[in-house]
């Protein structure tokens, strides 16, 4: 019987042999069918949408940088669902994406209402258990911005579902004039001046450098500078330096955050503030014609464009300006260069560095929908990690950095060549510092080191400075331009507890908000574009009561007693 | 060689080759090579239908960028804003013509589409510039191909390539033609590479060509940029608006080609170049591994064959040579196996028939020398009688008691009856030519035989026949009641002193007839009876040999002739006498 049974099974075998292979299946397994929780060392390709990216060339780059990211944790970036734009557009976005049910991996935002929207709806993960596998670095190097997180952002339930961006930030840039005017150090050399001290002093230069320079090296005409009016929100950069003159935050609903008393303060409804002060300049400026006509028509990257061809002789902030002493670096440019200047700057409290001990207001949620998300917190892991920060900031070793007596420190910059001002992007760090980093402490505990391995040689500081700089800096007696404002006491605000205070979307508040968004978007720019202080002052009193009437004080006493309640629950958590 | 001298196992394997193994491999052969030619037309006409695709998709993607441009154009509202007669002097007017119109027109095109490659050129002096978009002419912009035939060609749709990028712009003016601006967008070649991207360049070249025969896109992107002008067929895939064609160039290629046909659409050409010899490569792969299987499990399907014929074979000739030797007179049984197909049941069968066979030779056998038994019982029977009756003591006695009746006269009747006795006796000794005889005629015997013996001691023996007349004529083998009387004469009554009586019954009984021999002589020892009793009871071939030949020939030839459960029974005491009984069936035979 066993005979007979072997004798079938082999005719049978022979038969599949014979017939077989006119029937040939797809027998591989169902690669696209891969469990989200199986974390192989398959290269998984994970949307990503920031608010606040730069313009990404490509939707999938390829740079050391990504190459490396992709060899550590098998994640590929890609940038389809946003990839740059102002503030406005990446809501529009967002709201795009939210709505067609199309929510990249992967969200990081700053606009509250949308995170509160996400989570209202249901739309994102909670983080705890993705933490718990794939998170070790979140919680070994940034414990206390989860927790804070988790009390501030997750609506009272307990679970985490954001992580907030550069936990533990201190934002020391020895070159960055994020928060403080900057002119250009050559023309007030050119003017017999070494530094401008209040607002009249602006104007003043503004008027002499057009006259010294009234065009670029192109032919195009010169202004003091530009604001961005045709971006939502473009605005801020209206009083952006005046009030951290004054030691106040532009935060949400409305209102400054006033960092001498820790309290809200009316932003755009108390006549005799730094808004309004900032206003008047900026009316004087365009009467004066220093102020860019065309800022009411521009969106954020045609001011960039204007200051990298040296059209402006001053910027509000580097980005604002697209970081002209790196195009002045790049040309070899034996006197020409941005210095920071600290005008009618109050002595004790001032805002000229960010600071984010529990991280800032960029909060890196994971959709719902995702199909990697464990794929998604091994980056977010990557970018708590020390290595992953520390590729994010310098690239990789070799083409920016190198190992020196055993401390990573970045390459010093070649005097007999012009610096590539593409160099951080083609090696890619660019793209990921600081906006794709979660651990934001800038000493690497376990190794001893700075994270940002520039830091690790400050003596090459100077080696990436314009002529105008290394002038300052001289005359000034400093290490570097930045340090111009480090002996102060208080020269950084922490807006972590303003941060999460946010309207519920569907509320009164919330739409009185929007409305008021709108009202500022139009009227902020026809206020400065007034012809003449009479007119000016009819319309600052026009747009004072218009907000009134709007009832803005409505939403800035809800932000205010949010941030009382904050107050108190940070206590809580602490 | 002929056929009929092979074995069934060669032409069993020779059956298997040429029916199965050969024409299956002839078909798979002809199976493959049909394959073959298949795989070269499908991939083909496959190839054919996607670059119908890719043209479409190329197609829908240029109309949708048509499209847009037609909106941006023919928008009365934007016209009247870009109006070159239209004053904006007043800064407010511009900031209100953005705010209420020029940014809202736009925002849709930024949402969807990640670069901002839309832009509108326009000739008013007075418009500000604004949001990366709207930007006035200058004399750089106005020496751009898309400003210029843009202008040139009124409204029409105008496609350019300046460098790498590739524009489409359109006209925006007034209904009778006077130019307001123009409004461009770039094509983002990303999007049109993701069309045609996706297939490997060594396996299908696509590349995309403009009316100047560049390659504007292409699967491989190295090509980009390069003329496709100087190439011998270039005219030809530029005159028909589809087809194929052989080509031969560093290799041989199938070359498919669509020009794209639409109002507002470039003069634009998709080529995909197919490689033959790549794709014949792959179908004779095919081709060639389709065979090395089939031959492969062929292979393993005669092993197979050889190993099951063998085994069947193996087995009949088991069961030839068993036969043969059966034949030769070895009775030896096939080894037999739980296979229970044709072959194990003729092994079966040959089994039983040669286990037959054996009991059928034993049985003959056995009745053959029972046969012989019984003829030499009856023969050594008739020797014993004769040699009795002939034996010279015998002749001597009965001629002595002759002689002395002689001579004594008044005796001579005596004489006379013992010599017409005698005469009787010798003439039935050599007359009985049969084995079984009357009843009568051996009771006539012993007549003879007793009267003689009695004429020979006078009146010392005195004798009794008692016989049913109805049995008289009952058939019985010759010579068992003589025997019987002349043992009692001999060893009873001769030695004893006095008369001596013999009684002679033969009765028919329940049981069969049974013929009684009784005498009243000395009887036999009770140790040689015991041995007598012992010898009748033996099977012939047990006992010594010629043991009391008288008696026990006489049971034996009874045994012999009617089968166990007859024969003789002998009772005996010292001086008292002797009774032996036959016991014979009832029918006689």
């Amino acid at each position: 019987m066993r005979t007979k049974l072997s004798v079938l099974l082999l005719i049978s075998t022979m038969l599949m042999g014979l017939l077989g292979c006119g029937n040939k299946q797809n027998t591989e397994p169902d690669s696209a069918s891969s469990n989200a929780a199986n974390s192989s060392n398959e290269v998984v390709t994970i949307k990503v949408f920031h608010s606040n990216i730069g313009t990404i060339p490509n939707n999938v780059l390829d740079n050391p940088v990504m190459q490396e990211i992709e060899k550590r944790i098998g994640v590929k970036l890609d940038f389809s669902p946003f990839n740059g734009g102002s503030q406005e557009d990446a809501n529009q976005r967002l709201s795009t994406l939210i709505a067609s049910g199309d929510l990249p991996d992967l969200i990081i935002t700053n606009d509250g209402s949308i995170n509160q929207l996400l989570l209202k709806n249901n739309m994102i993960e909670p983080l705890d258990e993705l933490i718990a596998s794939y998170g070790t670095d979140l919680t070994k190097n940034v414990k206390e911005g989860l927790d804070y997180s988790k009390a501030m952002y997750s609506q009272g339930q307990d679970k985490l579902y954001f992580v907030p961006g550069l936990i533990g930030d201190e934002s020391f840039y020895p070159m960055g004039y994020d928060l403080v005017f900057q002119v250009r150090g050559d023309l007030l050399a050119k003017m017999g001046k070494t530094e401008l001290t209040s607002l009249d002093d602006l104007l003043a230069y503004g008027k002499e450098a057009q006259k010294l320079e009234p065009a670029n090296a192109e032919g195009q005409k010169t202004y003091l500078t530009g604001i961005p009016f045709s971006d939502a929100g473009g605005w801020d950069y209206v009083d952006w330096n005046v009030s951290h003159n004054d030691g106040f935050a532009g935060v949400n609903g409305f209102s400054y955050l006033d960092s001498e008393r820790n309290t809200l303060v009316p932003r755009f409804t108390d006549p005799d503030n730094s808004f309004w002060k900032a206003m008047k300049f900026w009316n004087t400026a365009y009467l004066d014609g220093l102020l860019d006509p065309e800022s009411v028509t521009m969106k954020g990257q045609q001011v960039q464009d204007k200051g990298k061809a040296l059209r402006y002789h001053l910027g509000l902030a580097n980005w604002q300006i697209g970081w002209p002493n790196n195009e002045i670096l790049s040309k070899k440019d034996p006197e020409k260069g941005f210095v920071p200047t600290l005008l009618d700057a109050k002595s004790d409290y001032n805002f000229f560095r960010f600071a984010s001990p529990v991280g800032n207001n960029m909060l890196w949620s994971i959709s719902k929908n995702s199909e990697h998300k464990d794929k998604v917190m091994a980056f977010m892991n990557l970018a708590a990690s020390w290595e992953g920060v520390e590729l994010m900031w310098n690239g990789t070793e070799g083409a920016l950095w190198e190992m020196k007596d055993g401390v990573p420190k970045s390459l010093p910059a070649d005097p007999d060549k012009p610096a590539d001002p593409d160099a951080a992007k083609k090696e890619g760090n660019t793209y990921m510092a600081p906006n794709f980093i979660i651990n934001g402490k800038t000493i690497n505990t376990d190794k001893n080191w700075k994270v940002k391995y520039s830091d690790n040689a400050p003596e090459q500081y100077i080696t990436s400075m314009t002529e105008a700089e290394k002038q300052f800096i001289k005359d000034h007696n400093l290490d570097y331009p930045t340090q111009i404002f480090e002996d102060r006491e208080h020269y950084s605000i922490n807006t972590s507890l303003i941060d999460p205070v946010q309207a519920d979307p569907t509320s009164d508040i919330s739409a009185i908000e929007q409305k008021i968004k709108t009202y500022l978007d139009t009227n902020i720019a026809r206020v400065i574009y007034s012809k003449d202080e009479a007119a000016f002052t009819a319309a600052k009193d026009k747009f004072i009561t218009d907000l009134k009437g709007m009832d803005i004080d409505k939403v800035m006493d809800f932000y205010k007693n949010g941030f009382e309640e904050n107050k108190k629950k940070l206590a809580d958590v602490q | 060689m002929k056929l009929k001298t092979y074995t069934l196992k060669t032409k069993l394997i020779i059956l298997y080759v040429f029916s199965i193994m050969l024409p299956l491999l002839l078909i798979s052969q002809m199976i493959l090579s049909i394959y073959q030619k298949q795989i070269v037309n499908q991939t083909i006409q496959l190839t054919d239908e996607s670059s119908k695709q890719t043209s479409q998709n190329v197609e829908n993607m240029l109309e949708e960028y048509s499209s847009l441009l037609s909106q941006f154009s023919f928008d009365d509202t934007l016209r009247n804003y870009l109006n070159p007669a239209r004053s904006y002097e007043n800064i407010e007017d511009s900031i209100d013509a953005y705010q209420y119109y020029l940014k809202p027109i736009t925002y849709d095109f930024v949402t969807r589409n990640s670069t901002n490659s839309l832009k509108v050129y326009f000739l008013n002096e007075t418009l500000l510039q604004g949001l990366g978009i709207y930007e006035r002419v200058d004399e750089s912009i106005s020496k751009l191909d898309r400003y210029q035939l843009a202008v040139e060609h009124k409204f029409r749709t105008i496609w350019t390539r300046e460098g790498n990028e590739l524009y489409v712009s359109r006209m925006i003016g007034s209904l009778v033609g006077v130019p307001y601006g123009v409004v461009s967008i770039e094509l983002q070649q990303d999007r049109l590479y993701a069309l045609i991207g996706e297939s490997n360049p060594r396996d299908k070249l696509i590349v995309i060509l403009d009316e100047q025969g560049t390659v504007i896109s292409s699967n491989d992107r190295s090509l980009q940029g390069s003329s496709w002008l100087g190439k011998s067929y270039y005219t030809q895939i530029r005159q028909e608006k589809h087809g194929m064609m052989d080509l031969n160039d560093n290799g041989k290629f199938k070359l498919l080609y669509r020009n794209l046909q639409g109002k507002d659409l470039p003069s634009w050409t998709i080529v995909t170049q197919v490689p033959l010899d790549t794709l014949l490569k792959e179908a004779n792969q095919v081709r060639n591994t389709g065979l090395a299987m089939m031959a492969g499990t062929l292979l393993l399907s005669i092993l197979f064959i050889i190993f099951f014929v063998n085994r069947m074979t193996n087995r009949i000739r088991n069961l030839v040579r068993v036969m043969s030797s059966v034949k030769k007179g070895t009775l030896t049984k096939a080894p037999e196996s739980d296979i229970q197909d044709e072959v194990g049941m003729l092994t079966t069968s040959f089994n039983l028939m040669v286990d037959g066979l054996d009991n059928s030779i034993q049985e003959n056998m056995r009745v053959q020398l029972s046969l012989k038994d019984a003829e030499i019982k009856k023969q050594e029977a008739e020797l014993y009688a004769l040699q009795s009756q002939i034996n010279p003591h015998f002749l001597f006695n009965t001629l002595e008691s002759i002689r002395m009746k002689l001579l004594v006269l008044p005796q001579n009747e005596t004489a006379s009856n013992m010599i017409f006795n005698l005469s009787k006796i010798l003439r039935k000794a050599l007359n009985w030519k049969h084995d079984i005889i009357p009843l009568r005629e051996e009771l006539e015997f012993v007549r003879s035989y007793l009267d003689i013996q009695k004429s020979r001691f006078r009146d010392k023996i005195e004798d009794q026949l008692e016989v049913e007349e109805a049995l008289m004529d009952y058939p019985i083998p010759k010579l068992i009641i003589q025997p019987l009387v002349e043992n009692s004469i001999k060893h009873g009554i001769e030695r004893k002193k006095g008369r001596g009586h013999i009684w002679i019954s033969v009765q028919s009984g329940h049981q069969g007839i049974e013929v009684v021999v009784k005498d009243d002589g000395l009887g036999i020892p009770p140790d040689r009876l015991a041995h007598l009793q012992e010898t009748l009871g033996m099977r012939r071939e047990e006992r010594p040999e010629r043991e009391s030949i008288g008696i026990v020939n006489v049971h034996d030839r009874v045994v012999l002739h009617y089968g166990e459960g007859y024969g003789l029974q002998i009772e005996s005491e010292e001086q008292l006498g002797t009774i032996i009984r036959i016991r014979l069936p009832r029918g006689g035979e």
